[in-house]
């Protein structure tokens, strides 16, 4: 790319300018239409009931009131108890996926292990064929399971796919590194920890970020295995809110009278969009530049 | 290295298995909670399915499915593709998947194409940071987004179509409508996510080719079609055939958030109705053999299709 800059010194032609504007007024509609509706989320779960006109192009509010906030973060136990649910997904749940698929990657990385191709096959083979929805379902019920926050954690803890690309990370990894750490004196073990490892650290929080993210993310695990509200986890209470914000999720009388003269059920809704969408927010711009880098080796070495 | 790999592949005797085994005990050990994770949750439910063939009742638990099975062959297959459901969910799914790739394949490449044209560095890492935003935001965050932009009483476009002059449109409750919605957001949350590896492809480009092309006067929108394009042929090719194999898979979670009665018309998918048969109406025998059904059938296009993926020269699994 810096080449192809440097070396084009001719002057744009017409057809140029016109391709290049072309290209520019594409890219900015796509920005704006990514950034703009979470602006107005924002903008409208601060915007008070009364101040809300109707009409369109009062977008900046002339009144602001946070009270929907409040109510989401202070006064209901509903979404702190579910970030506490959605906490223990992502780290719990993050944390063993991750080591798992580590593992199993790191085998099956190992070309001259015998049975190896019997190993990659019994990983593949979920892939692309599965006992479906009920079958599933079915199995998490009789092991027990079911009703528990682990019912989120465990079935689902290995995915297929991100043990291939860790494979093909670690596959990446010279030989010769393993044979001199052999010929140190090195035990299996401390080649995985102090060689292997510490070398794919880009690759071991790529996948770590998938798992993460899946699990922040995670609606329809939660809502088919989870019977109690208790355990609920932040997107099955904002899926909720958004559904119907109805009398049953406002925990007592109390708050009921309370919400019903303070805060416009509207602002609630938003609130707890913005506020679900917010953790990804915050990590993500850390995180670009290691999944870039994961999804294109992963998909190129297939 | 090379001498263990001979030395275990040379004895074939029993005793080998278990000579194996132990030697390598450190790497079998590390795949081992894989193994039996799969073997409970992906394995035993692939046994699971022979409840599409009896009248399962969830009362009688595990034994349900092995001693106390009450066998009714393809019934439930009779069942599900004698019933009005049958065709109404088999072309809704693939009208779906079918405008999904219609407009959802070429946008990653005109993105890229477009995105390759940027010199601007730091605007074009910006554009690709929002683009890829999307993907990693929930269905349900999505949803509440859509909704909040759709809504015939205080939605966004609504608004604006009123400021206009304009009637009020429920996007989401008009089976005309509604497939749209589904299509162009579904194109809006993955177009940045699927460009990263057109873009990375671009970049591989031998510089020395635009520039031999600069010099024989090309123009930049002829450096596209014959030096920029003609890199993506057969990642496009791959991926399309691909996507193909994936047909009846038009997007579950996506039409589950924003579907409702009103839409089941043009709204509801093979992967819709299983969950509200199987998870809400607990009819799981007939649930599984509609799952079951469209199993076998993907697993048909994904064969085919990977296939042709091999001939193009992708590195296949069979």
């Amino acid at each position: 790319m810096e080449t192809r800059l440097i070396s084009l010194k001719y002057k744009n032609s017409k057809s140029d300018i016109v391709l290049i504007g072309i290209a520019y007024t594409t890219v900015i509609i796509l920005t704006f239409s990514i950034i703009i509706p979470f602006l107005l989320i924002f903008l409208q779960s601060i915007t008070p009931r009364s101040a809300m006109t109707g009409e369109w192009y009062s977008i900046i509010p002339k009144q602001v009131t946070f009270d929907a906030y409040g109510y989401l973060l202070v006064s209901s136990k509903l979404i702190i108890k579910a970030f506490k649910n959605s906490f223990f997904l992502v780290v719990i749940g993050g944390s063993l996926s991750l080591i798992a698929t580590t593992m199993a990657a790191y085998t099956l990385s190992k070309q001259y292990l015998p049975y190896r191709k019997i190993l990659t096959y019994f990983v593949y083979i979920p892939m692309i064929i599965g006992g479906g929805l009920i079958p599933t379902f079915l199995v998490v019920k009789f092991i027990g399971l079911y009703g528990s926050l682990w019912a989120c954690v465990i079935p689902g803890m290995v995915g297929s796919w991100n043990v291939f690309l860790m494979r093909n990370f670690f596959r990446e990894i010279p030989e010769s590194l393993e044979e001199a750490a052999l010929l140190d004196g090195a035990n299996d073990v401390q080649i995985l920890v102090k060689v292997m490892l510490p070398v794919s650290l880009p690759a071991i929080a790529t996948i770590g970020l998938f798992y993460a993210v899946g699990q922040w993310n995670s609606w329809f695990t939660p809502s088919i295995y989870l019977n109690s509200r208790e355990q609920w986890p932040v997107q099955m209470v904002v899926r909720q809110m958004l559904a119907q914000f109805d009398w049953t999720s406002v925990e007592s009388i109390q708050d009921m009278e309370e919400l019903l003269i303070n805060i416009p059920t509207d602002n609630v809704k938003k609130a707890s969009v913005f506020i679900a969408t917010l953790p990804v927010l915050v990590f993500y711009p850390f995180a670009q530049k290691y999944f870039v880098k994961g999804l294109v080796v992963g998909s190129i070495k297939g | 290295m090379k001498n263990m790999n001979t030395l275990a592949q040379s004895s074939r005797k029993p005793k080998a298995f278990i000579h194996n085994i132990i030697r390598y005990k450190f790497l079998y050990l590390l795949i081992l909670p894989t193994i039996v994770l799969f073997l409970i949750f992906n394995y035993f439910p692939m046994y699971g399915v022979v409840i599409a063939f009896q009248d399962y009742k969830p009362h009688l638990g595990v034994e349900g499915m092995f001693s106390k099975a009450t066998w009714v062959g393809l019934k439930q297959f009779k069942n599900f593709i004698s019933s009005f459901y049958f065709k109404r969910l088999m072309i809704n799914t693939v009208r779906i998947s079918l405008l999904k790739i219609l407009f959802g394949f070429p946008a990653p490449i005109i993105l890229a194409l477009f995105l390759n044209e940027i010199r601007n560095l730091k605007f074009k890492k910006i554009v690709q940071t929002v683009s890829y935003l999307p993907h990693f935001l929930s269905w349900v965050i999505l949803s509440g987004i859509i909704t909040s932009l759709l809504s015939p009483a205080n939605g966004t476009i609504n608004q604006f179509i009123i400021a206009l002059g304009g009637q009020p449109v429920d996007f989401l409750t008009n089976n005309d409508y509604f497939i749209w919605v589904l299509v162009f957001s579904s194109v809006w949350q993955g177009v940045g996510w699927s460009s990263i590896i057109y873009l990375a492809t671009l970049s591989g480009i031998d510089p020395q080719l635009y520039e031999s092309s600069v010099i024989d006067g090309a123009t930049r929108f002829q450096q596209i079609l014959y030096i920029s394009l003609p890199s993506l042929y057969n990642l496009m090719s791959i991926l399309l055939i691909m996507s193909m194999g994936g047909i009846l898979n038009a997007g579950f979670e996506q039409v589950l958030m924003l579907y409702s009665p009103l839409v089941f018309e043009t709204g509801d998918i093979i992967d819709t109705f299983v969950y509200r048969s199987g998870i809400q109406e607990l009819k799981y025998s007939y649930s599984s053999a509609v799952g079951l059904f469209k199993t076998a059938i993907g697993f048909t296009l994904l064969i085919i299709t990977n296939f042709f993926a091999g001939k193009m020269g992708r590195e296949t699994l069979f």
